[in-house]
C-alpha cells in the first residue's frame, strides 16, 4: 500500500492543493458542482466519518441538483488541544492509509493540520473557497464554460448541536459559514437534530439533513476508549489504519503492550482471540 | 483457505476447517470455547464480524473461558428465507470477509446439505469434529472438551423467545448442552427476548455494544434495490464480490461494476465524483 504522503519536517512552504480526484468535467451542466468539507479531530479516522462521505453522495444524487466534484478531509491542527488529540502528523497519515486504497473520491488536505495556530472553521472553508473557485476558476461544463463551485461543510449532528450551544461558536462565524457555505448534516444518534437546528432557522435553506438509515455510532472517542481499556478496534477503523495505530502504538494507556503481529494475531484484534501458533493441527 | 474461486465443494469432498483452530491453551484453570456464528449471511456485514470480536474481549475480561476456534455457518438454501443468494455465493462472500482475520473461519458443511439443517444439529456436528473425533484441547489440567457456543445477536434469541418459531426441543437441548453468547442489539430488548428463556440464563452470556451498530444485512440488501452506497458497511471484497455477481440488485438491473471505466470503486455511491479522464 501507498506509504503516507506527509513529508518528514511538513511545512506550509510545500504543501500544494491536493485535487488529483477533483472532478475535471461536470457530467450534468444544468446541476450545481458542489465540494464536501469534513472538518474534525479524526483522532482516529473511522469507517462512520467515510460512511459520512457516501451518505452524502446518495443524498445529494437523490435528493438536490447538486452535482459533488470533490470531497476533502482537514484534520484539525494540533494547536485546537482537544483531548485525545495524536499528533497532526499520524492523523494526517491515518487519513491518507484511510482513503488511499480505501476510496476513489475522497482526499486529505493538510493545510489546517500543519498549520501552527488554530484556524478557525471560516478560514478553513475560505481556502476551499480560494483554492476551488479563485486559483482554479471553478470546474469545468462540458460546454467548456467554468461554473463555480458550492462549497459546504459536511458534519455529523454532534457539530451542528455545538453550534446551538451558546458560547462554543462565534455567532458571526456561524453566519458566515452557514450564508457563505451551507452544510449537509449526517443525523447521529444521540443528537436531536431539531434541538442542535432549533437556532439556525435564518439559515435552513442552505442546511441540508441526511438521515442515516443504518445507526452506526463509531465514534472516535469510544475507539480511543476500546484501546486504553485493550479491546478490539477492528471493522470500526479501517484495516490499515487498526495496523498503523498498532505500530505507533497510539491511544493505548501509558505505552500499554501491542499486540503485535509476531504473535501472529492480526492488529486491532481482540486479545481474547486465540493466537495462532504450532498448537493448531 | 478457501476463496471465491474454488470449485464447487460437495459433501464427499468436505473437511472440517482446522487451520485456525487451537488444539492447545496454556492459561491455567481456563475452559476452552469455540463461538459458532450461524446465519442467512446475505451478505455477511461488518457488524457480523465485530460480533466475534466484541464476543473475544467479553469472554477474556469476564469469563474464565478461552476462545481457540470460531466459525462462520452459512444456512442452507433449503431455508427459503427473503433475500437469500445462493449458499455457493454466501460462503464464498464469508470467506473474503474472513480472509483478513487470524482466527475467524468459514464452515461449508451446513451450507452444503441440500435439506434444512437445524441449528442443534449443526453444533453437534461442531462438538463432533472438534471434541469427538477431533480430541478436544490440551490444557495445563489435561484434556478437556471445548465449549461449543452459539454467537448471535438478540434478534436471534428474540425468536427463541418467540412462540411458534423455534422447536421447545430444540431450544432446551441447545441451550442446555450448548450455550450462547448473545450481543445486544437495538431495536431488541434484552430482558425480553431472555424472559422465557431464565431455566438457561447460567448458560447465556449478554454482550453490550458499547457502539450501536445497527448494520443488517436486509438493508444492505435495501441499499442495493435502491441503487445507494454499501461502502464501509460490508468488507471491500464482500462489495467487488457483490457488484461482479449482481446480487441483490432489483431484477438483475445494471450493476456499478468497477469496470465501469468511470474510476469509481465498488459498491461507491453513483452520487460520488468519477472521472473519465482520470
Amino acid at each position: 500500500m501507498s506509504a503516507p504522503v506527509v513529508a518528514k519536517n511538513p511545512t506550509t512552504d510545500n504543501y500544494t492543493f491536493p485535487v488529483n480526484r477533483l472532478k475535471k468535467q461536470m457530467d450534468n451542466p444544468e446541476k450545481t458542482p458542489l465540494a464536501l468539507i469534513a472538518c474534525g479531530s479524526f483522532s482516529p479516522i473511522t469507517y462512520l466519518h467515510l460512511r459520512m462521505f457516501e451518505m452524502c453522495a446518495d443524498f445529494a444524487r437523490f435528493s438536490t441538483d447538486f452535482e459533488i466534484v470533490g470531497g476533502w478531509i482537514s484534520p484539525v491542527s494540533d494547536a485546537y488541544k482537544k483531548t485525545g488529540l495524536a499528533k497532526a502528523a499520524h492523523r494526517i497519515n491515518m487519513c491518507q492509509l484511510a482513503v488511499d486504497q480505501g476510496s476513489s473520491w475522497i482526499m486529505i488536505d493538510t493545510w489546517e493540520p500543519l498549520r501552527e495556530e488554530y484556524t478557525v472553521t471560516a478560514e478553513v472553508l475560505d481556502h476551499f473557497n480560494a483554492e476551488i473557485n479563485d486559483v482554479r476558476g471553478g470546474v469545468e461544463t462540458s460546454d467548456g464554460a467554468k461554473k463555480k463551485v458550492h462549497i459546504a461543510l459536511l458534519a455529523g449532528a454532534d457539530l451542528i448541536q455545538t453550534m446551538s450551544t451558546p458560547g462554543v461558536w462565534a455567532p458571526e462565524d456561524i453566519d458566515y459559514i452557514l450564508r457563505n457555505f451551507g452544510a449537509f448534516i449526517v443525523e447521529r444518534s444521540g443528537t436531536d437534530i431539531d434541538e442542535a437546528l432549533s437556532t439556525l432557522q435564518q439559515w435552513k435553506d442552505n442546511i441540508y439533513v441526511i438521515q442515516q438509515l443504518v445507526q452506526n455510532d463509531i465514534s472516535s472517542t469510544k475507539i480511543r476508549l476500546f484501546r486504553r481499556r485493550d479491546m478490539s478496534i477492528r471493522y470500526l477503523v479501517p484495516e490499515p489504519v487498526v495496523h498503523y495505530i498498532e505500530e505507533h502504538s497510539l491511544y493505548g494507556d501509558d505505552g500499554g503492550s501491542s499486540t503485535h503481529e509476531k504473535d501472529g494475531k492480526k492488529p486491532g484484534e481482540s486479545l481474547g482471540a486465540p493466537t495462532p501458533g504450532s498448537s493448531s493441527t | 483457505m478457501a476463496t471465491d474461486t474454488t470449485p464447487t465443494l460437495t459433501l464427499d469432498d468436505y473437511q472440517f476447517p482446522t487451520a485456525r483452530l487451537r488444539r492447545r491453551i496454556t492459561s491455567k484453570d481456563r475452559t476452552p470455547l469455540v463461538l459458532i456464528a450461524c446465519g442467512s449471511f446475505s451478505p455477511i456485514t461488518f457488524l457480523h464480524l465485530r460480533m466475534f470480536e466484541m464476543a473475544a474481549d467479553y469472554a477474556r475480561f469476564n469469563t474464565e473461558f478461552e476462545v481457540v476456534g470460531a466459525y462462520l455457518s452459512c444456512v442452507g438454501d433449503a431455508y427459503k428465507k427473503t433475500g437469500l443468494v445462493k449458499a455457493e455465493h454466501r460462503v464464498n462472500m464469508c470467506s473474503l470477509a474472513v480472509a483478513g482475520s487470524s482466527w475467524l473461519s468459514v464452515d461449508p458443511w451446513e451450507a452444503l446439505h441440500e435439506e434444512y439443517l437445524e441449528t442443534a444439529k449443526v453444533l453437534d456436528h461442531f462438538h463432533q469434529e472438534i471434541n469427538v473425533e477431533g480430541g478436544g484441547v490440551e490444557t495445563p489440567e489435561g484434556r478437556k472438551e471445548a465449549k461449543i457456543a452459539l454467537l448471535a445477536g438478540a434478534d436471534l434469541i428474540q425468536t427463541m423467545s418467540t412462540p411458534g418459531v423455534w422447536d421447545p426441543k430444540d431450544i432446551d437441548y441447545i441451550l442446555k448442552n450448548f450455550g450462547a453468547f448473545i450481543v445486544e442489539r437495538t431495536g431488541t430488548d434484552i430482558d425480553e427476548a431472555l424472559s422465557t428463556l431464565q431455566p438457561y440464563t447460567p448458560n447465556i452470556f449478554v454482550i453490550q455494544q458499547l457502539v450501536q451498530n445497527d448494520i443488517s444485512s436486509t438493508k444492505i440488501r435495501l441499499f442495493r434495490r435502491r441503487d445507494m452506497s454499501i461502502r464501509y458497511l460490508v468488507p471491500e471484497p464482500v462489495v467487488n464480490y457483490i457488484e461482479e455477481h449482481n446480487l441483490y440488485d432489483e431484477d438483475g438491473a445494471a450493476s456499478t461494476s468497477s469496470a465501469d471505466g468511470k474510476g469509481k470503486m465498488a459498491g461507491e455511491s453513483k452520487g460520488a465524483p468519477s472521472d473519465l479522464k482520470g
